[in-house]
């Protein structure tokens, strides 16, 4: 984390541009990862989920990030002039100015702030709710906690992908895509749920969970290999249709990425596809730690590669090599991360103490 | 019904398993359990081996893959070689659906039939195990090789013990089990007296609807009759002479008389111009040149390939000398094997392929 700190001021002196577009990659893959764990317990608690409470404190600590990265996102304000194009429109660009009443500084801080707001507020609930059930007891929380994941789903659907047209596609302020909001949603599942099992592992080994067995692990499994088939149809679907229609005004966003980046373009769909659908395919597999362990790595770069490649060629107009900077500032918040999320698992039991559903989780087979 | 096996009938999932839990301790072959829904770790439980069932969905999905792959190569490529929106030939991304599609079939068939064969099963046939109507309604069956002698006792204060221990009298054992509810069967001929006593003979009376929603429009149907005028229908004849928005007409008729007509009065409102010749190129390279060939000496890639026979030649003596008109009326109408070209080309780019036609000519 040091390393990567000194790295980073050291890319803020030399290069502004390639600084605000890797704090703004970095930036929004841990605000995706965070995001993901209030996403996770909302889904869960929605469809009654049992087996989840066995592990439902991993990502109620991976939440601790959101704040933090609201205020790495909000820094980004800082560098906006240098990412974001829209920000001085030239004349007779009359798309761009037909876009000025959605594309505006004051509006985009505006939204910015709404979107943590709502993100924490919601996040936060959650947590206190899983809080003030653990000391008291009874089905009051756990009804309470089922009515804000409700409302939390409705509005994270549309914030999320408003969220995604701002900080990313309005990177490319000419070209628009309608799926793009749910193929950042589809990244933002499946390098959640490859973090939180990472973590579950990494504290299953280390003997903080004894009550986690393979079955969990099943499950963790099978969210892997769907969400990552879920991920590569949503890039599909965007891409061939672009592809085959073969607009230039479409065109124009996946030329720059399949013309400079060659190997990175398709290395992504290696790793975000190709490895966890072929080692996570048989029922075995997705119980076997081993495997698992090997997709989740596969993933978590993978997706950070991924939003490289979405930001990188909009911010720049030739080829730029990930350097010090991407991987410097990654490091950095990497560190950052999992020092607040250790720091809340440390010295408590993993488990909700007075969750409903909890005995079911222990009489789990899948 | 033999007497080769014996029944034991469970109210519920839990007994069942400590039921079975209790027979293979005790060395009883279980021939099978009859349960009304699938029980998870159920085969586990009674030893199954994991079925193969997910290997031959995979082989099969991958030769299904492999087929949609070599298959559409093969007549994209080689077979019969068309160009859509000038895409290459070999377009893999638009093969990705479609082989996506047949790995899907493949391995959902494979897997059927691989089901039915390993149960020895196909289409009349009738189901080889015993049926036990009993086990699709709510009971719990564990189906044993009966016992002999001593064995025979040991089950039957085995059981007992169960039933005490679990505090349910309902677990039984049983040689035959009832079938159906004679209450219930009562009920058939009821129900179907209630289905026909529905049917009518009146063809007139179309019976009662049920949420019509929006089978009625309010606007009028386009061939109804006209309220206003009852000899005529809701559609109108356009006024004669009238003719589509942009679109030029063309006097002369798809016959004999109109292609030597056309052949003489016609004349290109384009004049000749390497833009246009160079654009009429583009579209004779998209629509023609797969039978025409790229100079148009009828050696296209169909014609090699002997799909089609070869048109003439654009340096034979017919067409060598063939008149702007009579070229732009094969166009719009075709001529001899050649289809019509008037909905893929416009007026205006028809125009530009006889510029381009015609500039071939003057080459040769």
């Amino acid at each position: 984390m040091g390393a990567g700190l000194l790295l980073v001021f050291l890319g803020l002196i030399t290069n502004h541009e390639k600084f605000w577009s890797s704090w703004l990659l970095n930036g929004f893959y841990f605000t995706l990862i965070a995001l993901s764990g209030t996403v996770f317990i909302s889904i869960h608690t929605l469809a009654n989920s049992g087996w989840h409470t066995a592990i439902s404190k991993i990502p109620e600590a991976i939440i601790k990030f959101l704040p933090i990265s609201a205020v790495i996102m909000l820094l980004l304000l800082l560098g906006t002039g240098n990412l974001y194009h829209w920000t001085h429109v030239e004349e007779g660009d009359t798309i761009l100015l037909g876009k000025t009443s959605w594309l505006n500084l004051p509006f985009f801080i505006i939204r910015m702030i709404l979107y943590f707001g709502l993100w924490i507020f919601f996040s936060y609930k959650l947590i206190n709710i899983s809080l003030k059930e653990e000391e008291e007891g009874g089905l009051e929380h756990h009804r309470n906690r089922i009515r804000y994941s409700a409302i939390f789903i409705v509005l994270f659907a549309i914030t999320s992908s408003m969220a995604s047209w701002d900080w990313i596609m309005s990177l490319d302020p000419h070209w628009y895509s309608t799926l793009f909001g749910w193929y950042i949603f589809s990244g933002l599942l499946v390098s959640g749920i490859a973090v939180i099992t990472v973590l579950v592992i990494y504290l299953f080994k280390n003997g903080f969970m004894p009550w986690i067995n393979e079955n969990h692990f099943h499950d963790l499994g099978k969210y892997l290999f769907g969400f990552s088939i879920f991920w590569t149809y949503l890039w599909f679907s965007q891409f061939l249709l672009i592809w085959y229609s073969n607009i230039p005004e479409e065109t124009v966003y996946y030329a720059p990425r399949m013309d400079n980046y060659p190997v990175l373009f398709y290395l992504i769909l290696v790793l975000n596809f190709a490895i966890p659908f072929l080692v996570l395919m048989t029922r075995d597999a997705k119980r076997n730690i081993k495997y698992l362990v090997i997709s989740c790595g596969s993933i978590i770069i993978g997706h950070w590669l991924n939003l490289y490649l979405l930001i990188a060629p909009s911010v720049f107009h030739e080829h730029v090599t990930i350097g010090f900077s991407e991987i410097g500032m990654a490091l950095c918040f990497g560190g950052l991360f999992m020092f607040v999320v250790f720091r809340s698992l440390s010295g408590k039991i993993l488990l909700p103490k007075n969750h409903p559903f909890l005995e079911e989780t222990f009489h789990y087979t899948s | 019904m033999t007497n080769k096996y014996l029944h034991i009938v469970f109210r519920d999932e839990e007994n069942l398993f400590e039921g079975i839990d209790l027979l293979r301790a005790n060395d009883f072959s279980i021939v099978d359990v009859m349960t009304p829904f699938p029980v998870h770790g159920l085969d586990h439980k009674i030893g199954l081996k994991p079925s193969l069932i997910p290997t031959v969905g995979f082989i099969c999905g991958a030769i299904g893959a492999l087929t949609g792959f070599f298959f559409q190569s093969w007549v994209f490529t080689s077979s019969w070689p068309m160009n859509f929106g000038g895409k290459p030939f070999f377009a893999f991304p638009s093969f990705i659906p479609v082989i996506f599609e047949m790995t899907v079939l493949f391995s959902a068939l494979g897997m059927v039939l691989a089901f039915l064969y390993r149960s020895k099963l196909y289409p009349h046939k009738e189901c080889s195990t015993e049926k036990v109507p009993i086990t699709t309604d709510d009971q719990f069956v564990i189906k044993l090789m009966k016992p002999e002698g001593e064995k025979l006792t040991l089950l039957q204060k085995l059981v007992n013990e169960l039933k005490v221990k679990l505090d349910n009298p309902e677990i039984a054992i049983s040689e035959k089990l009832t079938f159906f509810n004679n209450k219930i069967v009562a009920l058939v001929p009821l129900a179907f007296i209630l289905c026909f006593s529905s049917c009518k003979n009146n063809k007139e009376q179309p019976g009662y609807e049920y949420m019509p929603d929006m089978v009625y429009s309010r606007s009028f149907e386009y061939y109804s009759a006209n309220p206003l005028d009852k000899s005529k229908s809701m559609a109108k004849v356009p006024p004669v002479g009238s003719i589509p928005r942009s679109f030029t007409p063309y006097p002369y008729p798809n016959t004999k008389d109109g292609y030597e007509q056309a052949g003489k009065e016609w004349i290109n409102p384009l004049s000749s111009n390497d833009i246009y010749i160079d654009e009429g190129k583009k579209l004779f390279e998209l629509y023609c040149v797969y039978c025409h060939g790229q100079k148009g000496e009828a050696n296209g890639i169909l014609v090699e390939k002997q799909k089609f026979p070869p048109p003439p030649s654009f340096s034979s003596d017919i067409l060598k000398e063939l008149p702007a008109g009579k070229i732009f009326h094969s166009i719009t109408y075709g001529k001899n094997l050649m289809g019509p070209h008037a909905s893929m080309l416009s007026y205006q780019e028809r125009c530009k392929v006889v510029l381009f036609v015609q500039s071939l000519q003057k080459k040769l």
